[in-house]
């Protein structure tokens, strides 16, 4: 731990070429935290009077009951590099001294949010790999979104005490498990990443000391920069060209004292030779007591152990050994220093992709040379809540400029545009703070490139937004999040009486999760929408717990589905306006696979130019140019997955009524007929329109009714159906687990498609789709169908048609309906078509 | 659920009033007199020498309304006119259609809002129609077994004659009963504070024979009578409303019945129908309904224009409402137009596109509008102060009689409006901060820039800007785009039917 007072850390704030922020990133259970614990424990930012308080890393009492990473937590730590080592660094550096803001996130997919937010306000990303498991699908998750975000990763593997101790590997099976995980995320990062980015080279490579190995349970890691420099003197060869020899195919043979590019008779591969070997050796000295031999090599290896550390045995002696040797806190922050860039570094790729303005704008100038003169811009991307029942800090990265206390800022939301005053305060700042774990210390102020917290402009932001005090600054760019709110829980008060409070617990807990959607249906019902059940869980305990502090009933978890049609139209669809002088002809029709997920990603908007957008839409789903052109709008929210497209061949007027229609569409693609859930994936054709030749008779009155009749009455005549959300499952067990999985899916509808060993470990990992509504209790149940051994992770995939019709009795989704219906209190039985659908 | 947004044209004749009252039984005239208290009516003609009735049926009543007609025509020498069709709902006094002919008394039969404080001599007639005692007594006594329990009667406007023999065979046995009676506002005379001491004794002398008269001083309120719109009921010492169990005579989709439920919420009993004689326990749907209405508020908080629905012409007070109404949406930053559209359907209020929200200022039976099928939601005006007024609490009783919540009003609260910016639960936005604060704002920012000033000129919500938002902006002239012709026939007649179309 290093002791500073507020005003040396403000120092070291405006080094800015000498801070690295970063994230750790991994699978659940790699051991993100253990290994983050190692690091504070070495260089630990902790002012001065909080000196020798609790533990530092301990923030929720659920997170440690659970052993499960809720919330990610910054840490900002302070490490001086060697005057040796500060030639390896390859971008500009201002003296030794480091500054390293960490985030350690949460691992379980259904906290994904908070990677999502994490990675956002830093620059570089430990990725933690279990050695044993390998990569699994959350590692790739965050890994694809690191990416995305242009965040450099170097790899750290994980538990190789575990190798060694448990799975017993031979060496050279280490290191191909070594290299197969290297090669798995370098094919990740080539998928996901261009050639040539900005960035640089981001392949991860051992011999250029992006990798690091080790364990930190125990306390210890390396990577070949260690090893080469213990042997770079004896064969002087210099320590990077040394460190290429221990990696790969080249060899040693020990008789002819030479390397060779190839394995061949007689030699050793090198990394097997000089790495693993004396760390088996020490493993086998200390785990079968031989403390002679121990002796011997610690000489060799030149390590100082204390008299009383050889009282110890076994693991304990093995650990103190091990820690002494190769301590994990050196060797990491090494990697940290080394290889991840500065703000100053990133932000001159990052800024095209963080802002939203143009390139050559102040702000962005100012965010590319992260100009601590130029205007703020600063990106808040969580709320964490403080004591103060309510209130939040606002958690963010300061891009350019300073964000001082009592400064006045703009505060812009979501909707803001430049120009115009929706979603948009101009507050000052109450108070600027730096947060260190659960410690917060005021600040006066703090410097681009750092991370901070602010508070009182909590309550002008929904969840995340950006603060600048240029008045033409665009927003920064929304975060994207992998997981999507399926799973919801409708809460009721216990007394109507306590509604308010109900509903302003609501909104703390959806301030205080960047995921979590907190929304009041039009029933009344109030809807906790979440990734998965534990974050469900979680969430819930929290709004009855801290947010609302009332009684709550909560119903079972149900899913949300989507209406759909599984065939155009079979029959024109005509509605007549209350007064009967106008006439809507309607179709609906499915859209082609692939187009709403389009239309999901943003490739597919309302803002694209319109013969882009056509010409986008005829190359790739086939549909009539000159359809494809006239899309009136999407829906619902303007932006959802259907589309309202004009057929007609000249209508007189029609212009006029598009809005009336619009709003329609908008109505009936929000509730569907069905069970007045969204739509997905329809298609409305208008196909003839007659209007009333007199204007005040075909005003939205008229209009916007029928629209929604004709629409309904196109979904009915179109073989509706049900949507339902499909979970991607992973599920990593021994063998003789893998028939219990396969009982257990088949009993839930799931079904697998793709199972595969681990080379090297007796663990097979199998891959299947499970709908979300049977995913409830499926832990448990896997848990005991397996003996504990089966453990999945199950994240959103993709949205699937539930076989049968919703409007035939005795289907399952005709029972869906109903309750879906009840539920939400409206007539339970379905409309028929000849309330919508009108003779002529 | 659409059949409020079409009819095809056969319907329309043959449409099927949704009536969920029974018609009272009038097959012999003796019943009809009786039930529609002919006597009364010409008793207080004559009395007072009137030569223009007004008779206005509700729609259920319709059928009988020629012979009632026709019974009081023979008996007195007034001319009497039946108003068939009402402007707003058939609890109001359609005073503005009886001013057409100049009545000088209105005769309402059926459900009325006796709230209402008309300036033309009203008689109300609710259609007075028999309990079966003994059937009530037996079910009422096996809903409370308990001979201590303290119950309430409550009855629907029509059975009110019948619940004094009720109360005559029950007050032995149960020594805590309480029966409700009524209680009819003061007949008009223009401007003059209500006056409860003195009730219905000019204009109906009848009517103290048929209902006790609980005098209450509005001063000095007495804590054990327990009013409820018209009605009052002495409760025991020291008692409050919550100990009481209900005993409700009527129909159970009554609006009457869901307005007392709503300000008892936890208020539990037995509904007697007496045109079936059975007997249901209250159930407590009342929590979801009003879960819908509490987020009909949040509607409200969302909402940037609101449209005020004039549903009354009769109720005392409805100008200071809509006043009222109209400042406090001004000073929470909202903009407030007033429609008066009579009748309410879909396709008259979709015509305003650009109102986010309607509020319905109506008698307390009319006031909650279920608005599925319309495109925007129908708000009260409680809901309207619950959302604006951050001095008004959710929580307490819900007040459906408007009156109530203006000054004087036994509801009233003091009004200020939000500060704080919220999130809303319904869109997911922000909701901004009121007009004041965002100008105060204007003031001291130093960071805006003159052409931010130059936007601010605008309201952020006005209708010129949702104006500008449409596609369609108004008639396009196309000057030189349509080529010339020879001029043609226009059309001619009415637009409903154009002579063309015929």
């Amino acid at each position: 731990m290093v002791n500073f007072t507020v005003d040396q850390i403000r120092q070291i704030m405006d080094k800015k070429e000498n801070i690295r922020n970063m994230s750790v990133i991994a699978h659940v259970d790699h051991g993100k935290s253990t290994l983050t614990d190692s690091l504070v424990s070495k260089a630990g930012i902790i002012a001065n009077s909080k000196a020798g308080e609790a533990r530092f890393t301990d923030t929720r009492k659920d997170e440690q009951e659970r052993c499960i990473t809720i919330k990610s937590t910054a840490i900002s730590m302070y490490y001086e590099l060697g005057d040796a080592d500060m030639k390896w660094i390859k971008q500009t550096s201002d003296g030794n001294g480091f500054l390293i803001n960490l985030i350690d996130s949460p691992g379980h997919v259904d906290f994904s949010s908070e990677v999502t937010a994490a990675l956002r306000v830093t620059d570089g990303a430990l990725v933690v790999v279990d050695c044993v498991s390998g990569v699994c699908v959350q590692t790739e998750t965050v890994l694809r979104q690191a990416i995305a975000e242009k965040i450099k990763p170097i790899v750290f593997m994980n538990k190789m005490d575990r190798a060694l101790l448990e799975l017993q590997l031979e060496e050279e099976d280490m290191y191909q498990t070594f290299q197969r995980i290297v090669e798995n995320i370098n094919v990740i990062i080539a998928t996901y990443a261009e050639e040539d980015g900005p960035m640089g080279p981001i392949m991860v490579d051992p011999t250029v000391g992006t990798v690091g190995f080790g364990s930190g349970l125990h306390g210890w890691a390396f990577s070949l920069k260690q090893f080469a420099e213990m042997y770079a003197a004896k064969f002087k060869i210099d320590v990077d060209k040394l460190m290429k020899r221990l990696w790969g195919d080249n060899s040693f043979n020990a008789k002819t004292k030479k390397w060779t590019k190839t394995l061949s008779e007689g030699s050793v591969r090198g990394f097997n030779k000089f790495v693993l070997e004396p760390i088996f050796k020490v493993f086998k000295n200390i785990m079968n007591n031989e403390k002679d031999a121990l002796k011997k090599l610690v000489e060799q290896i030149n390590v100082k152990l204390k008299k009383e550390d050889w009282e110890l045995e076994g693991k304990q002696l093995l650990k103190t050994f091990m820690r002494t040797w190769l301590p994990a806190g050196e060797t990491l922050l090494q990697m940290i220093t080394i290889h991840l860039p500065s703000p100053v570094t990133s932000q001159k790729y990052r800024c095209e992709l963080l802002y939203e303005g143009p390139m050559d704008d102040k702000v962005a100038v100012a965010v590319k040379n992260c100009d601590p003169n130029g205007p703020l811009m600063m990106y808040i991307s969580k709320m964490v809540p403080t004591s103060d029942k309510g209130r939040f800090y606002a958690f963010g990265r300061v891009f350019s400029g300073k964000v001082a206390t009592g400064q006045k800022v703009r505060i812009m939301g979501a909707n803001y545009v430049p120009g115009k005053k929706e979603d948009l305060y101009v507050k000052p700042i109450q108070r600027t703070i730096l947060m260190m774990g659960r410690y917060i210390e005021a600040i006066e102020d703090v410097p681009c490139g750092n991370i901070c917290g602010l508070v009182g402009v909590d309550s002008y932001l929904v969840k995340t937004g950006t603060l600048s005090t240029y008045d033409q600054a665009f927003n920064m760019k929304q975060m994207k999040f992998s997981v999507s709110p399926v799973v919801r829980v409708a809460v009721e008060a216990k007394n109507p009486q306590d509604l308010p409070k109900l509903v302003e617990g609501l909104k703390r807990l959806a301030k205080s999760d960047p995921m979590v959607q907190c929304l009041t249906e039009e029933s009344g019902e109030h809807i906790v929408a979440g990734a998965g059940e534990l974050h469900l869980e979680i969430c819930l305990k929290d709004l009855e717990e801290d947010h609302a502090c009332i009684p709550l009933k909560k119903s079972d978890p149900v899913v949300s589905y989507r209406e759909t049609v599984s065939e155009e139209s079979d029959i024109m669809c005509l509605s007549k306006s209350p007064n009967k002088h106008n006439r809507l002809y309607m179709k609906a029709a499915p859209m082609p696979d692939g187009l709403p997920e389009a239309i999901d990603e943003g490739d597919v908007n309302s803002k694209q130019e319109f013969k882009t957008r056509g010409r986008y839409l005829s190359d790739k789903f086939n549909y009539d140019v000159n359809e494809a052109r006239k899309i009136w709008c999407f829906g619902p929210e303007s932006t959802g997955p259907n589309l309202l497209i004009d057929c007609t061949k000249a209508v007189q007027y029609l212009h006029e009524i598009k809005d009336s229609v619009v709003a329609g569409f908008q109505w009936a693609s929000k509730e569907g007929v069905v069970c007045e859930e969204n739509l997905r994936g329809v298609r409305f054709n208008i196909h003839d329109v007659t209007l009333h030749a007199d204007a005040i008779h075909r005003g939205g009155g008229q209009i916007i009714p029928t629209a929604r009749r004709v629409m309904y009455a196109s979904q009915l005549t179109a073989k509706p159906r049900l949507m339902e959300p499909v979970y991607l499952v992973e599920i990593q067990c021994p063998e003789n687990a893998v028939g219990g999985i396969y009982g257990c899916l088949n009993r839930r509808r799931g079904h697998v498609f793709e199972e595969s060993q681990n080379p090297g470990t007796p663990l097979f990992s199998v891959k299947a789709y499970l709908p979300v509504n049977e995913s409830f209790g499926f832990t448990a149940d896997l848990r005991s169908q397996t003996g504990g051994q089966a453990f999945p992770q199950a994240v959103f995939d993709h949205w699937q048609v539930m076989p049968g019709d919703p409007l035939e009795e005795g289907t399952k989704p005709y029972k869906i309906v109903m309750d879906t219906r009840k539920r939400k209190s409206i007539k339970e039985e379905i409309p028929t078509l000849d309330k919508y659908f009108d003779k002529l | 659920m659409s059949s409020a947004f079409s009819s095809n044209d056969v319907e329309v004749l043959s449409r099927k009033i949704n009536i969920e009252e029974t018609l009272p039984k009038t097959d012999s005239l003796a019943l009809l007199h009786e039930t529609y208290e002919i006597p009364r009516c010409i008793q207080h003609i004559k009395e007072n020498n009137y030569t223009k009735v007004a008779l206005q049926f509700p729609d259920y009543m319709l059928a009988d309304a020629a012979e009632v007609a026709y019974q009081l025509q023979h008996s007195t020498s007034a001319d009497f006119y039946v108003l068939a069709d009402t402007s707003y709902g058939s609890f109001d006094v359609d005073e503005v259609a009886a001013q057409h002919i100049q009545t000088d008394l209105i005769i309402h039969y059926g459900k009325a809002s006796v709230v209402a404080n008309t300036k033309t001599p009203t008689i109300y007639v609710f259609g007075a129609m028999k309990i079966n005692i003994d059937p009530a007594v037996n079910h009422f006594m096996q809903c409370f077994p308990e001979r201590t329990e303290r119950v309430l009667v409550l009855s629907s406007a029509c059975y009110i004659s019948s619940l004094d023999m009720m109360k005559d065979q029950l007050q032995h046995e149960y020594p805590n009963l309480s029966v409700v009676t009524l209680k009819l506002p003061d007949q008009p005379k223009p401007d003059a504070p209500v006056d409860n001491d003195d009730f219905c004794t000019n204009s109906c002398p009848d009517c103290s024979c048929r209902i006790k008269s609980t005098k209450t001083n509005p001063e000095t309120v007495d804590p054990s009578v327990f009013e409820f719109q018209s009605f009052v009921a002495k409760l025991q010492e020291t008692t409050d409303i919550d100990d009481y169990s209900l005993f409700f005579i009527g129909n159970e989709k009554s609006e009457m019945l869901q307005n007392f439920q709503l300000q008892h919420p936890n208020c539990k009993g037995f509904i007697y129908n007496p045109a079936v004689e059975k007997c249901t326990e209250l159930c407590c749907t009342i929590n979801k309904f009003l879960m819908k209405r509490y987020f009909i508020t949040e509607k409200v908080k969302d909402a940037k224009t609101v449209g005020i629905l004039v549903g009354t012409m009769g109720m005392a007070g409805f100008r200071e409402i809509i006043r009222h109404l109209k400042d406090i949406l001004k000073q929470s930053g909202k903009k407030s137009y007033t429609f008066v559209v009579g009748k309410l359907n879909p396709q008259k209020l979709a015509n305003f596109p650009e109102i986010d929200i309607f509020v319905m200022v109506a008698c307390p039976e009319e006031t909650i509008v279920d608005g599925s099928d319309f495109y925007k939601p129908i708000a009260t005006p409680y809901e309207v102060e619950v959302a604006c007024n951050a001095n008004r609490q959710w929580g307490e009783n819900y007040v459906t009689n408007f009156t109530e919540l203006l000054p004087d009003g036994k509801h009233f609260v003091e009004f200020s409006p939000h500060k704080e910016v919220t999130v809303s639960l319904v869109s997911g936005n922000l909701r901004g901060v009121s007009l004041q604060e965002q100008d105060s704002q204007e003031e001291n920012n130093q960071l805006d820039t003159i052409r931010e000033k130059a936007l601010s000129v605008f309201h952020p919500y006005s209708s010129a800007q949702f104006y500008a938002g449409r596609t369609w902006q108004g008639l396009e002239q196309k000057l030189g785009e349509t080529p010339v012709g020879d001029a043609k026939e226009g059309r001619s007649g009415l637009p409903m039917t154009y002579t063309h179309e015929m």
